[in-house]
């Protein structure tokens, strides 16, 4: 049930995950199959100062007609959240696929994580890319495999693996029934004339201490680490070793971490000699809350 | 105090006279006469400034701007090669907001490697966000400074300076300097405003941004405050007269107010310029010249009033953009397009490398705007007999002997 | 630089303070965060850090700071320069009783892109003048900030994205990694140290050590990188302490004249080490015994050097 045609019009599509979750290789199947189908496409990741697990995204933009495009485009007819987490930060718009075990209102829920099995968060990619074919006109299956074949690196028997989750994936979304379309928020905006400001103020430089914590990111993490403080023996080790600074001690010098910030790296359940922190999966954790 | 000095003593006096906190050095010809000077200075008790040499212009101009951002008036000085050297820094000291002085002694650019003056170096550092005032005598090398740091460091601008003066031709030459009074200029200047750090002041400084929206508004910002130091030349210039009875303008109008022709110069070659014109004015040529002291900002309203009403112009530039012309002459074309009744422009390339521009040199330019010429290319300025010089060495240099 | 007002005698002396606060930007796990942490608490928030282009250049993000101290980003090549102007001028309004001397610390903070290569001649200035200063260089072995492409202070066998494995070249870097402790020992710093995230009390002790010394007080500290070195983020610390353990990063001090080794290898088989990161994935796949033997004489080389050698059962 293809439902966009760039044979009709510009097509413009947005992959959001994060770090580690093949959000730019997504992209690069999908740009690669609408180029050997014969549109005219260009696909580029964005990505800030942030490493692994924070946002990215990457863009395909494609037509049967000449492309005067660059950058982000101003609005998007396909968005494809690959990571759940983010559906809070963006503001999707035109059809919505997420990546999801549960049912979503006005939007496509693939459960991509039950496709890729045991496969690393990597081999997202591939479902999330050829989720997205499905739904445009005028792409096949084997321009999805051929695709995948040129744009992941991964040895013969990944990339077999790749290939097969990606068929059951568009033959998946090709039977589901098509969503609502979002419409694109109007966005109301004027230009200023920009005034002379102070040095004081216009100056690139911070005063304030700290303010990194309004980067919030306890939301890159996977697993959370979870402190049995029977167990502990206040050892200091998971202290001294936080790369973050999340772990604050108490009276009896024992750890307390603050999720807030906590990037999920491990570390401290890794050094700690007395098993006292556990790794848990932010599923789970977000199924109770 | 009246002396004999040259162009790099007076400089060096300029910063001596600012009581600088921190000279930063690092040697280079035509240059090095004026951290020399301020490290016998320093040496001899004279100034309080703390010397450092550095291990590059590079690294001289990071001291310098760390310097500056920690709360220290800083003086520093380079040349061409050095200069460039340094680049990088330039950029993100103007972003820094750190109002320094630095003295450029200009020399062309290699290669051909060279230590006679051109403006290809100073020129070179128009986009960086420093004010750039050029001298066009040892007096002005010394004025020039003390009214660098005035404008730097008014409240609205507070951007670093270059003050540019030419390599020997002013930087060797001795000339009569008066030497104002070390009160007149405490008293001229104030002190230096920026807050040293200190426990209760340690900012996060020289940031990074990620954010498209928000690089513009900071590098706009030091558009903006370019603009602003127009408004600070106008009252430090005239603060300046006030004090110390000399008065400079971003553009020095020179017989220009009856004129009909114009020539267009910086630096110390204006003199030379001056001259002829007051020649050719003899023989009822009504002939004047306009010299930039200000080329950042540049002054776009005084330019377009001081040629109001003149038949043509000609823009002497010792610098070269090869692919386009003179540097000068563009920016003059795009200050004076769209305006009333603009007049006729001409542009040629003079003293490249120090040559000296003569009276037939200037006659050529006026005759050009006289006779309407096409000034579709910028005029090279070269005579026969340079030709001569050129295919004499050229004869040697390929075949061993003429 | 003011001396510290306490002792560090076991791991409860630790300085409760934090001076890098959370939600950076750098990757999960990153081990020169760890250390930049643990440097922090022992000098403290009363300094400012001078820092060149890499990855910690991103502690600061416009409006977002990660540190309680004070900051300046110079540019790549240029740090101690500009720790150099810092200093200079605190000096020079102190002497001239224009301000009160409040001890404060100026610490350059970079990248071994700028400490091996590109900062080399600014380093070596600084420390010829005597720059009273804490260098602090995380080593992850590569240009990490750009994606890993090799460095002078990239091993030998290390694949980057520079030195990539092929058909022609199976090894990667074909060079050995550059000396940087001896280049900087022949300027004869007042203290100089290599430290590791995964021994934090000998990083606090030495940073303590230096507090008490006027000059230069460099430090190079292996900064195991998940990202680059390719390992899960929570290997951190074992990598780390892997690379201490097999003799590969040998933790010594210079201070009067002296080199100390502060932690002796375990000899631990370099294997171990190896095989744990994806930079030496190729030289498992199939076993490249001739460029692991290389590695290991450098490293019984290096320690034969001063009379160390493993113990006969534990040869690695």
């Amino acid at each position: 049930m293809a439902i966009l045609d760039p044979s009709k019009g510009i097509v413009r599509v947005v992959f959001y995950g994060r770090g580690g979750q093949g959000i730019k290789t997504a992209g690069r199947i999908l740009g690669r199959s609408l180029f050997t189908s014969g549109f005219n496409v260009q696909d580029f990741p964005i990505y800030g100062a942030e490493r692994r697990g924070a946002p990215v995204y990457s863009y395909v933009i494609t037509s049967s007609e000449e492309l005067l495009e660059r950058g982000p485009p101003e609005s998007v007819d396909l968005t494809v959240i690959v990571d759940k987490s983010l559906l809070n930060l963006v503001n999707p718009e035109g059809v919505l696929l997420v990546n999801s075990v549960f049912p979503l209102e006005n939007a496509m829920s693939v459960d991509m994580n039950s496709f890729i099995g045991k496969l690393g968060s990597y081999a997202l990619s591939a479902a999330a890319a050829s989720a997205s074919a499905a739904l445009i006109n005028g792409i096949g299956r084997n321009e999805v495999i051929e695709a995948i074949n040129k744009e992941v690196i991964a040895n013969q028997y990944l990339l077999k693996k790749e290939v097969e989750i990606a068929v059951s994936v568009f033959d998946y979304v090709k039977k589901l029934p098509t969503p609502k379309t979002i419409g694109a928020k109007p966005k109301k905006d004027e230009l200023v004339e920009l005034s002379f400001d102070g040095p004081d103020i216009s100056t690139p430089l911070i005063l304030a201490k700290g303010t990194s914590t309004l980067r919030k990111t306890g939301a890159w993490r996977l697993v959370r680490p979870v402190v049995n403080l029977e167990a502990c023996k206040a050892c200091y080790l998971c202290y001294l070793a936080c790369p973050e600074g999340v772990i604050k001690l108490n009276d009896e010098s024992k750890p307390i971490i603050s999720y807030d910030n906590c990037k999920g790296c491990m570390v401290c359940q890794e050094v700690c000699p007395f098993e006292a922190i556990k790794a848990k999966p932010e599923s789970e954790v977000s199924l109770i809350e | 105090m009246n002396d004999l000095i040259t162009g790099n003593e007076a400089a060096a006096w300029g910063a001596r006279l600012a009581k600088v906190d921190y000279v930063p050095i690092y040697p280079i010809t035509p240059q090095t006469e004026i951290v020399e000077k301020i490290s016998k200075w320093a040496a001899d008790g004279l100034i309080n400034a703390r010397v450092t040499r550095m291990e590059s212009e590079h690294s001289m101009l990071t001291a310098a701007g760390a310097a500056a951002l920690a709360g220290a008036r800083v003086f520093t000085a380079t040349s061409s090669q050095g200069l460039l050297y340094a680049f990088e820094m330039l950029y993100n000291i103007s972003g820094w907001r750190a109002p320094l002085v630095m003295v450029n002694v200009s020399r062309g650019l290699a290669s051909p490697l060279t230590l006679l003056p051109d403006h290809n170096d100073v020129l070179a550092a128009r986009d960086s966000g420093f004010l750039q005032f050029h001298a066009e005598t040892c007096q002005e090398a010394l004025d020039s400074v003390l009214l660098a740091y005035r404008i730097a460091e008014d409240s609205r601008v507070m951007l670093p300076a270059i003050v540019n003066l030419d390599g020997f031709y002013l930087s060797f030459t001795r000339e009569r300097v008066d030497v104002p009074e070390q009160k007149d200029v405490d008293d001229f200047l104030g002190p230096y405003k920026v807050k040293p750090l200190s426990k209760e002041n340690l900012p996060s400084m020289g940031i990074t941004t990620l954010d498209p929206a928000v690089y513009s508004y900071f590098r706009y910002q030091v558009h903006e405050a370019q603009k602003q130091a127009i408004k600070a030349i106008d009252d430090a210039t005239k603060r300046f007269e006030k004090f110390f009875g000399r008065k400079l303008k971003a553009i020095e109008a020179y017989m220009a107010e009856d004129a009909d022709y114009l020539l267009i110069m910086t630096d110390s070659f204006s003199t030379i310029g001056k001259r002829a014109v007051k020649r050719m004015r003899e023989e009822n040529v009504k002939v004047g010249l306009l010299r930039l002291w200000a080329l950042r900002p540049f002054p776009i309203d005084d330019l377009v009033q001081a040629v109001k009403g003149k038949r043509g112009i000609a823009v002497f530039d010792q610098d070269l953009s090869p692919g386009l012309g003179g540097i000068i002459y563009q920016e003059i074309a795009g200050a004076l397009y769209g305006t009333d009744d603009a007049p006729k422009l001409a542009s040629f390339i003079g003293g490249l490398g120090g040559k000296i521009p003569t009276d037939l040199d200037f006659e050529y330019m006026v005759k050009v705007l006289k006779e309407n010429i096409p000034p579709n290319e910028p005029h090279l300025l070269m005579s026969k007999s340079d030709m001569e010089l050129v295919k004499k060495q050229r004869e040697i240099a390929l075949r061993g002997g003429v | 630089m003011e001396p510290l007002s306490f002792k560090l005698n076991t791991v409860r002396d630790t300085p409760k303070d934090e001076h890098l606060y959370p939600g950076s930007s750098m990757c999960a796990g990153c081990g020169a965060q760890t250390m930049i942490r643990l440097f922090l608490k022992v000098i403290g928030k009363n300094s400012i850090v001078v820092n060149a282009a890499g990855c910690m250049t991103l502690l600061q993000t416009y409006p977002l700071s990660n540190l309680s101290t004070g900051w300046l980003y110079t540019a790549f090549a240029c740090a101690p320069a500009g720790a150099q102007g810092i200093r200079d001028a605190l000096d020079s309004l102190i002497d001239q009783g224009k301000i009160p001397d409040e001890k404060i610390n100026v610490l350059v903070l970079t990248g071994d892109g700028a400490a091996y290569d590109i900062g080399l001649q600014s380093t070596s200035a600084a420390m010829d003048r005597s720059l009273d200063f804490y260098y602090l260089c995380y080593d992850n072995e590569a240009y990490g900030n750009t994606g890993f492409q090799e460095s002078g202070a990239t091993p030998y066998a290390s694949k980057t994205a520079t030195t990539p494995v092929g058909r022609v070249n199976d090894i990667g870097t074909l060079k050995p990694k550059k000396d940087l402790f001896e280049i900087w020992r022949a300027h004869e710093p007042s203290y100089l140290a290599t430290i590791s995230p995964a021994y934090p009390m000998d990083l606090m002790k030495k940073v303590e050590e230096a507090s008490h010394l006027k000059g230069p007080k460099m430090f190079i500290g292996f900064a195991s990188c998940p990202t680059g070195m390719g390992f899960d983020p929570s290997l951190s610390m074992r990598v780390a302490r892997l690379a201490v353990e097999t003799g590969i990063w040998p933790l010594k001090k210079y201070a009067h004249h002296e080199i100390t080794h502060t932690i002796l290898p375990k000899f631990t088989p370099v294997e171990e080490y190896l095989k744990v990161q994806n930079r030496y994935s190729h030289l498992f796949n199939p076993k490249n015994e001739e460029a692991i033997s290389r590695i290991k004489e450098q490293v019984l080389l290096y320690w034969k050097k001063f009379g160390i050698v493993p113990k006969s059962n534990s040869h690695s």
